[in-house]
């Protein structure tokens, strides 16, 4: 017990205790006061770059590095830096290395050292040089803030879109400002400027107000400020030594404390919101809120790295971290301390011992259910698994004493420690704390690990915190696919194979977009590979069509099953290829074949007909042809047309077809002819409708010889002299015509025909023809209903009579009578 | 490039003879120059013809900062910016009837051009315009000469300027074409001044014009301005406030007005004349002037100092008669142009180069009349190169480093200084120079600066020194032999060790010859400044470090001349410190000697030295140890200290306890022959040091530097008893400790006897019981009184009265026991208490444990319905499921399955062994009489397996700080991610 309270030091009634993390793995190729350090918070990597106002530097010898040590030391990349003199260098959340010049160019490299993306802080810095710059965490991402020399302050507010805006002048700020510190209230950030003495509250909007803090001794000038993490407090050294502890808003002051050191901190800043910790030369001064302060001594330079639960302090050899005694771990560890927690670890130590006096602590704890929770609690705030193990050890002992338990707090919190510990672990070397884990959020850490390339544990890590699917381990492996694709000096079998088998068939990851990314860093043989997996056909053609492999695109296409995909695929290949194996190609296929067809019909028809053509598929070719024949307004072209449909025909041996349109031949001439004689409209009418004219135009020889020159089957014929001469009113011809020989069609159509066009009685001329069973119908058609009854009573057919009888309306009512009668007699004589 | 007329013509042009001065005849090896000078020197001047036709006749041309301008006759000037020659552009000059251009200026820096015509109508043609505007304020005046204003550098206005006319007036203008103020009107408006009128009886005109800026103070500036006529050359001094607007130089010029003109005249004046000025860069100032007269070029150089009189600022001026090839008449020159060190003379068809130096003809080049005639002679100002035209023709001079050979220049008339820095870039000819200078200051009979100088040369050594040996000048040798070895590659060793070796010579002789002179009179600080010197010499670092290879001829030497400080000093320098040492104790100084060997690193000497010194000064020795303290090891000396027959040399065996002590002491050092001895001087000398000693030397035995046995045979026959218990309780052996001790005093037996115990827990108790027991039983059965051994018992807690009951003889009567044993056996009575009320406690908790036992068994879980299992998230109902009182519920098999990774192997087999007999178990229908087998089996299975939750019991605790990739595949699983 007395072990675990021993390096806590107290500040006032809080505890604060410094603990090693790591022992450095660099180990003396480092050591800091060479070097700027830029340490990213949440346990992020560090940057290390020579600090050149500390060389003379010689000119011409080696370009700077900037190495990339992940926290415990061990170098993950190093940069040559070629280009321009590094001002500042910070990590922004995304833990993309973010690296200001003095022309105010920030370079923006990723961990691995890669560089990604660069933009500038605008004209002006650039002209008038950067002379100090700070990197701060604004609402939503990371901002730089830069001072040039003329003293002008610009600002980004999020490194991801680098809207510059410049902070307004500080009334008289002839020389570079003594501190300055970016506050960011409620989504906007401010510049707290010191000049000398006043301070200024800047912010872009253009105005700035002068500060007044309530400062009780007399300063000259405020040489360091610094904001805690969550920007509610701050911290302002002065010259005189005088440490000023308030509140960001000055409103509020909370101790002065005088440091009585006159060379300014080399490093200050807030460890959580409780302590402010400045760093001069091999002392580490913790003040408190209360003016009581503890001293650590380090030989040889540190570098603190603010969290926001503590500080992490790198030094050469080690890396500590700085953290307030949480009060769970108070209680639990103080000295003498009686509360349940406290008691219940003591218990479970004397149970593991083996002596009984574990029965009298728990019988002594008032309700364990506290105490469990206070033993989960400070596991989760211890930093070894030994002390962690302990206390979980302890409370799973109280729980086995409790009834109705939440065992999930217990579970989650192992699971956390568990995370915790591994991503601690030195080769990862992410030293996280609970709290710190808990701002920041797993899904966070998990993309971070991405980020490392740790794929492996960030997958084990989703599994073990069942984490769903989607958005875990096939998003991590979407990302190493890509990170696969882009290792160029792998030949590509293996990476398909490494990625095929690694994905397997994981759902919600689509091989197109990695197949995308391969198709970028130039390996379509890799690409090619990888839709090979991709069962979405949709996807893979384009792609396979964006890297020439034109055949198999088609061949896929194919087997989707995909029309328009083939329709693509189709012409694309029509334009690259050149004709002749573009049809080569296309004809194995017998499908795209088709489609190909399907789409020349639409678009140009000669390349069906040759395509026809060449197939021997002369059917279609004939039928091709008889189309064309109706596009072409000139005859004799129509005719040559005809006449090549029609030994297609023969060729396709359907001669039926063949001798119709030879017919069609000689009609079109025939009509021709017509047309130049009788300067009438006669092109593209059937034969029957040519007769059919001719006849209403009263010039019978002409379809007589049609007639005979076409065979047309005299009942047709009939039809149509009838119809013709009842359309064009000469009754004289209809009559002749009808006396010419016995009609093959009957007489009614005489009749309709005369009654369609109007006049009755001429209708009646051939009532007498009529066969005797169509009699009365004629006679009903043509209105005479006495004649009709008297024609029925004759052939005594009483149903004709009721056929008769219903079609008289209301005004000849005489004829109703006498068919009663007739009815009458019909029926008494059966 | 060229045509090949060009090549007829340059070869006719009798290709220009460069006069170089003869060369000497070739020396033979000048000392160590051997010219492997590759490429024979370009000329100095060597000219090439412009391939440019002009559209007409050239009359005019200027340049300047890279801007061509010529005025043709048909009166366009053609403007070439010789960076973009490709495009030259024309102005037109406003051409009233046959008027011609009289004049045309460009100013340094070629934005400004000024043209005046014969109709005295002059125009201004800004660089960026293409109109030339007229100066009508000029009108009426021909000018002949202007006085550019280096010091403008804005492209629009001229700013002040001086501009000399044909009728000896000088004009101030400043000319600005701004078309900077509004659209499209633009009359350049100069003003223009009369300063000055030359011609007071006659009128000529100006010919040059040239002002300056001399030094100026904040708020003045003093300016010259020089002005010639043809025949005279006039120079104005003035200073002008800072804060003049223009016209700024009426006031120089008005101090000038009514005091009769002062000038300079040179007869034969052929009308014409011109001023040139030489300035190194563009912007400073001009440094020599060469003005073209009648009978030659008068050149001199510029001082600003004012050295030359305060109202003319030509100094060393000089006329150089025009060389005029012998036979034909001398005709005048058209133009001059100034170079650094030469003047370029223009003649009608000849252009000749002459050395301002000595007035040597270097360059004679003659032109073809093919060309026609040369018309003029200019120099770009800013870029320095010279341009020659004709009216059809444009020919470029380049000037190839002119400097060649000034350094011969300078040597002839033995200015060295000037020389040197001619010829710094040639180490020959530096050579040369230097070995004039030397020769000339041997002549005058200054032989140390010679002897430097010749050490700086690289002619024959030992011709050098046998000069100085021939004029007997000892201190030049020696100057000249340090700088010689100064001037030596440290890497040629033997060199320097040779002249060290004869300097070493020469610096004795003279100390010797010194050292005899002064016994008569005692001149004896320059002895005394020869020997620092000398020592000085022998320690600079070159010197030692080529003399320490060969010390004993210097030795030899130094010994040859047997003064013995200076082999002292040497040795010294040379660290050889033995040598020093031996030479004081064969001179029975040991104090010296043992000061010496103090003050020298080498240990080895003070090993070997010690015994000898030991002997005589037993206690300055001892002191110089004890000073010398850590870094000497005590062992090594002990040969040093030891004595035989202490009596004799009391002394030296105090001093040698006073070292040891202070060996043991101060360096606490751990050497055991050191602590014996001194234990063995400590029992013979000073017995009563032994106890302090042993006691300072501490209790337990591995940390006593002295051998315990050795220590405890001494003190055995010395009789020093108390140290024999002093080291039987060190060696831990107790028993005999107290038995000892308890022959002479018991108190120190009750010390021993409760000294073992911190030591090993159990058995030291009984071992300090025991000896207590036998301080009892002595105490008892010698002295027989009870009451001892009675409050013997209360100072002991470990005795108890059973323990030494039985040493008592066998006594009837309990009166002196009874209250001992009555408070033992009340003790013994509440032991028993606490004992048994303790146990009681333990019964309670024992008791109301076992009932909560019973009481759980009925406490219950509550299973609903569709309750997932915690490990596979499916219902839990569906298959046989464990239920855990931490509410996590598990499958059967997800249970097992869970749970068989942390299982030892052992018991992992178990459980599958139990599974696999369970299966085959009640595969078979449940007969009855089996039951109880299958139930073990299950509680057994139970056992193993559910013997506590997996999520919140001991397995999920142990496996907070496993990895998830655990570190016997990591490498391979990392690298199946790679």
């Amino acid at each position: 017990m007395a072990l675990i309270s021993a390096d806590w030091n107290p500040l006032g009634e809080v505890f604060y205790r410094k603990h090693e993390l790591y022992t450095m793995e660099w180990s003396d190729l480092v050591d800091l006061n060479k070097f700027v350090v830029a340490a990213a918070p949440y346990g992020g990597p560090i940057a290390l770059i020579r600090d050149e106002n500390k060389f003379v530097r010689v000119q011409g010898a080696t370009k700077p590095i900037i190495y990339i040590y992940s926290a415990s030391g061990i170098e993950l990349s190093a940069i040559r830096w070629n280009s321009g003199h590094v001002i500042a260098m910070g990590w922004s959340v995304t833990e993309d290395l973010l690296c200001i010049q003095d022309d105010g160019v920030v370079l923006v490299y990723d961990i691995f050292g890669t560089f990604k993306r660069t933009f500038s802080m605008g004209q002006e810095a650039k002209d008038t040089k950067v002379i100090e710059c700070k990197i701060f965490n604004s609402f939503n991402g990371t901002g730089i803030a830069v001072v040039t020399s003329t003293y002008r302050i610009f600002i980004i507010n999020n490194v991801d879109d680098p809207r510059i805006r410049r902070l307004a002048e500080v009334p008289g700020l002839n020389k570079p400002p003594s501190s300055w510190a970016i506050i960011n209230h409620e989504r906007q950030s401010r510049a707290l400027v010191a000049k000398d003495a006043e301070l200024y509250l800047v912010d872009h909007g253009g105005q700035y107000t002068e500060q007044h803090p309530d400062v009780k001794t007399t300063v000259n000038s405020f040489v360091e400020m610094s904001v805690s993490v969550n920007n509610k407090y701050l911290a302002l050294f002065s010259d005189t030594g005088l440490l000023w502890i308030g509140s960001s808003d000055l409103s509020r002051m909370y101790c002065e404390f005088d440091t009585k050191s006159p060379s300014r901190p080399l490093q200050l800043s807030w460890c959580g919101t409780g302590a402010v910790v400045g760093q001069w030369e091999n002392i580490v001064l913790m003040v408190g809120p209360g003016k009581d302060w503890v001293k650590y001594s380090f030989d040889g330079p540190v570098h603190m790295v603010p969290e926001i639960d503590g500080l992490r302090i790198i030094s050469k050899t080690t890396h500590e971290f700085l953290q307030k005694v949480p009060a769970v771990t108070e209680d639990i560890f103080k000295i003498g301390s009686m509360s349940p927690g406290a008691m219940l670890f003591e218990a479970s130590r004397e149970f593991q011992r083996g002596s009984q006096r574990a029965d009298e602590y728990i019988r002594m704890i008032p309700d364990i259910g506290r105490a469990v929770e206070e033993c989960i609690e400070a596991a989760g705030e211890e930093h070894e698994p030994s002390k962690q193990q302990l206390l979980l050890r302890a409370a799973s002992f109280g729980k086995c004493f409790l009834t109705d338990i939440q065992p999930e707090s217990f579970v989650n919190m192992c699971q956390m420690l568990r995370v915790l510990n591994n991503i601690h672990d030195y080769k990862l070397a992410i030293p996280l704390t609970k709290t710190q884990l808990e701002q920041l959020t797993v899904p966070v850490l998990i993309d971070r690990l991405v980020l490392r390339r740790q794929y492996c544990l960030a997958i084990r890590i989703c599994q073990y915190l069942n984490i769903p699917e989607a958005d875990g381990a096939s998003r991590i492996l979407a990302h190493w696919a890509c990170y696969k694709v882009q290792q160029t000096h792998v030949d590509d079998e293996l990476v398909a194979t490494a990625i095929a088998n690694k994905l397997g068939d994981t759902p919600g990851v689509s091989y197109s977009e990695i197949a995308n990314k391969a198709i970028e860093c130039g390996r379509t043989e890799l690409a090619i590979r990888l839709l090979d997996f991709e069962p979405k056909a949709a996807e893979q053609v384009p792609l396979l069509m964006k890297m020439k492999r034109d055949t198999n695109a088609l061949y896929k296409s194919i087997e989707s099953g995909d029309t328009d995909l083939m329709y693509t695929v189709i012409l694309h290949l029509k334009e690259i290829m050149p004709l002749g194996d573009f049809l080569m190609t296309i004809r194995t296929h017998p499908i795209a074949h088709a489609l190909y067809l399907q789409f020349c019909r639409e678009e140009n028809k000669e390349m069906l007909r040759e395509l026809y053509y060449q197939e021997d598929n002369f059917q279609q070719e004939a039928n091709c042809r008889v189309v064309e024949s109706y596009g072409e307004e000139r005859l004799e072209v129509k005719l040559t047309s005809l006449v090549a449909a029609q030994d297609a025909y023969t060729k396709s041996k359907n001669e039926w077809a063949a001798r119709q349109t030879e017919e069609q031949v000689k009609l079109l001439k025939y009509q021709r002819r017509l047309e130049e004689e009788l300067n009438r409209q006669y092109m593209d009418l059937s034969l029957h409708q040519t007769m059919y004219k001719l006849t209403m135009e009263a010039n019978h020889k002409l379809a007589e010889s049609l007639r005979k020159e076409f065979k047309v089957p005299d009942r047709r014929f009939w039809w149509l002299r009838v119809n013709a001469l009842c359309e064009s009113n000469d009754w004289t011809e209809l009559e002749k015509f009808s006396k010419s020989k016995k009609s093959p069609i009957g007489y009614e159509p005489f009749v309709d025909g005369c009654i369609k066009y109007g006049n009755r009685h001429e209708a009646t001329k051939y009532l007498p023809k009529v066969s005797q069973e169509n009699k009365v119908n004629c006679y009903i058609k043509v209105g005479q209903l006495d004649q009709a009854a008297e024609f029925a009573f004759l052939q005594k057919s009483i149903d004709d009579l009721n056929i008769v009888q219903q079609k008289c309306g209301p005004m000849n009512r005489a004829t109703v009578e006498k068919i009663q009668t007739m009815k009458a007699q019909l029926q008494t004589k059966r | 490039m060229a045509s090949l007329f060009d090549q007829y013509e340059q070869a006719s042009s009798r290709k220009p003879k460069t006069f170089t001065q003869r060369q000497a005849m070739p020396e033979p090896i000048a000392t160590g120059f051997i010219n492997a000078r590759l490429e024979d020197d370009t000329p100095v001047f060597n000219k090439q013809r412009i391939n440019f036709n002009p559209p007409d006749p050239i009359t005019h041309l200027c340049v300047c900062n890279n801007f061509l301008v010529m005025a043709m006759s048909t009166n366009i000037l053609l403007r070439i910016d010789l960076e973009h020659p490709d495009t030259p552009d024309e102005v037109e000059l406003p051409r009233t009837a046959n008027d011609k251009v009289y004049s045309m200026f460009l100013d340094p820096t070629g934005h400004h051009l000024i043209i005046s015509m014969n109709s005295q109508e002059n125009y201004y043609l800004p660089k960026s315009s293409k109109k030339a505007r007229q100066l009508s304020k000029m009108k009426g005046h021909l000018i002949d000469s202007i006085g550019w204003n280096r010091q403008n550098t804005n492209n629009t206005s001229t700013s002040a300027i001086l501009l000399g006319t044909s009728r000896g007036l000088i004009f101030e203008a400043e000319i600005v074409s701004g078309e900077e103020r509004g659209f499209f009107q633009g009359s350049l408006e100069q003003y223009c001044k009369q300063l000055f009128s030359l011609s007071r009886d006659k009128t000529e005109p100006v010919t040059g014009l040239e002002f300056e800026k001399m030094t100026s103070s904040l708020n003045e500036y003093k300016y010259f301005i020089i002005a010639t006529t043809p025949g005279r050359l006039y120079q104005f001094i003035g200073t002008i406030p800072s804060s003049t607007e223009p016209p700024m130089f009426t006031h120089v010029f008005q101090d000038y007005e009514d005091v009769p003109e002062r000038f300079l005249e040179l007869p034969g004046n052929f009308g014409y004349s011109k001023l040139l000025m030489y300035h190194a860069k563009f912007r400073e100032q001009p440094r020599s002037f060469a003005w073209m007269t009648g009978p030659g070029v008068y050149h001199g150089s510029i001082d600003y100092t004012g050295a030359s009189g305060q109202d003319s600022v030509t100094v060393e001026t000089k006329l150089m008669p025009y060389p005029n090839d012998e036979g034909d008449r001398p005709v005048p020159p058209m133009s001059i142009v100034l170079t650094e060190f030469h003047v370029l003379i223009l003649f009608p068809d000849k252009l000749k180069a002459m050395c301002v130096l000595n007035d040597q003809l270097i360059y004679d080049d003659t032109f073809t009349d093919r060309f026609g005639k040369l018309l003029g002679l200019c120099k770009d100002p800013l870029k320095g190169t010279i341009w020659a035209y004709t009216n059809q023709a444009v020919f470029k001079y380049k000037v190839i480093r002119e400097s060649r050979d000034v350094w011969q220049m300078y040597l002839d008339v033995e200015n060295f200084e000037a020389a040197k820095n001619y010829c710094k870039d040639n180490p020959a000819n530096m050579d040369r120079v230097l070995t004039k200078e030397a020769e000339y200051n041997f002549k005058n009979k200054n032989f140390g600066k010679s002897a430097l100088l010749y050490a700086q040369t690289q002619n024959s050594f030992e011709e050098i020194a046998l000069k100085f040996i021939q004029v007997d000048e000892k201190n030049a040798l020696k100057s000249f032999l340090i700088k010689k070895l100064s001037g030596l590659r440290p890497q040629d060793k033997t060199q320097m060790t040779m002249i060290v070796t004869w300097l070493v010579e020469i610096y004795l002789n003279q100390l010797g010859i010194l050292k005899e002179q002064e016994k008569q009179q005692d001149i004896s600080e320059n002895y005394q400044d020869l020997q620092d010197e000398f020592q000085k010499f022998l320690a600079q670092t070159k010197v030692k470090e080529c003399v320490d290879g060969n010390r004993n001829t210097i030795y030899d030497l130094i010994a040859s001349h047997g003064d013995v400080e200076d082999m002292v000093y040497f040795a010294v320098l040379m660290k050889d410190f033995e040598r020093v040492i031996g030479h004081h104790l064969q001179h029975e100084q040991y104090d010296k000697a043992l000061e010496v060997l103090v003050k020298q690193p080498d240990k080895e000497l003070l090993y070997k030295f010690s015994p000898l010194l030991m002997q005589n000064i037993p206690e300055l020795t001892v002191d110089a140890w004890i000073n010398t303290g850590r870094n000497l090891d005590p062992k090594r000396l002990i040969p040093a200290l030891v004595q035989y027959d202490h009596l004799k040399y009391k002394t030296q065996g105090n001093a040698a306890i006073r070292y040891l002590e202070f060996c043991v002491q101060t360096l606490d050092c751990q050497e055991q022959s050191i602590h014996n001895y001194l234990l063995s001087l400590y029992a013979k000398l000073k017995p009563e040091q032994l106890m302090t000693y042993l006691n300072f030397q501490g209790q337990e035995s591995d940390s006593v530097c002295y051998d315990l046995k050795y220590a405890l045979r001494l003190c055995a026959e010395h009789k020093h008893q108390r140290a024999c218990v002093h080291i039987y309780s060190t060696m831990g052996l107790y028993e005999e400790a107290v038995d000892l001790a308890l022959k002479f005093d018991v108190e120190l037996a009750k010390q021993n006897a409760n000294k073992p115990s911190e030591e090993g827990g159990s058995d030291a108790e009984e071992l300090r019981k025991k000896l207590w027991l036998r301080i009892a039983r002595h105490v008892v059965e010698e002295e027989k009184d009870i009451k001892r051994a009675m409050e013997f018992l209360h100072e002991c807690d470990l005795l108890k009265i059973e323990d030494i009951l039985p040493f008592f003889p066998d006594f009837v009567t309990i009166d002196h026991f009874k209250d001992a044993i009555c408070t033992s056996l009340q003790e013994y009575n509440q032991h028993i208490e606490s004992l048994k009320e303790e146990m009681e406690e333990a019964t309670e908790s024992a008791k109301d444990i076992r009932g909560e036992i019973q009481a759980f068994r009925n406490k219950y879980a509550f299973v609903k319905g569709q309750d997932k299992c915690s490990s596979c998230n499916f219902p839990l109902m569906t298959r046989n499921f464990y239920l855990f009182p931490c509410m996590h519920r598990f499958h059967t098999d997800c249970l097992v399955a869970e749970v068989t990774p942390y299982l030892t192997s052992a018991k992992r087999s178990q459980v599958i062994e139990l599974q696999r007999r369970l299966g085959t178990h009640d595969g078979s229908s449940p007969s009855t009489p089996a039951q109880g087998k299958g139930q073990s089996l299950k509680v057994e299975l139970d056992e193993l397996v559910a013997g506590e939750c997996v999520f919140c019991g001991d397995y999920m605790i142990r496996n907070i700080d496993k990895p998830f990739i655990d570190p016997a595949e990591y490498s391979e699983v990392i690298s199946s991610w790679e």
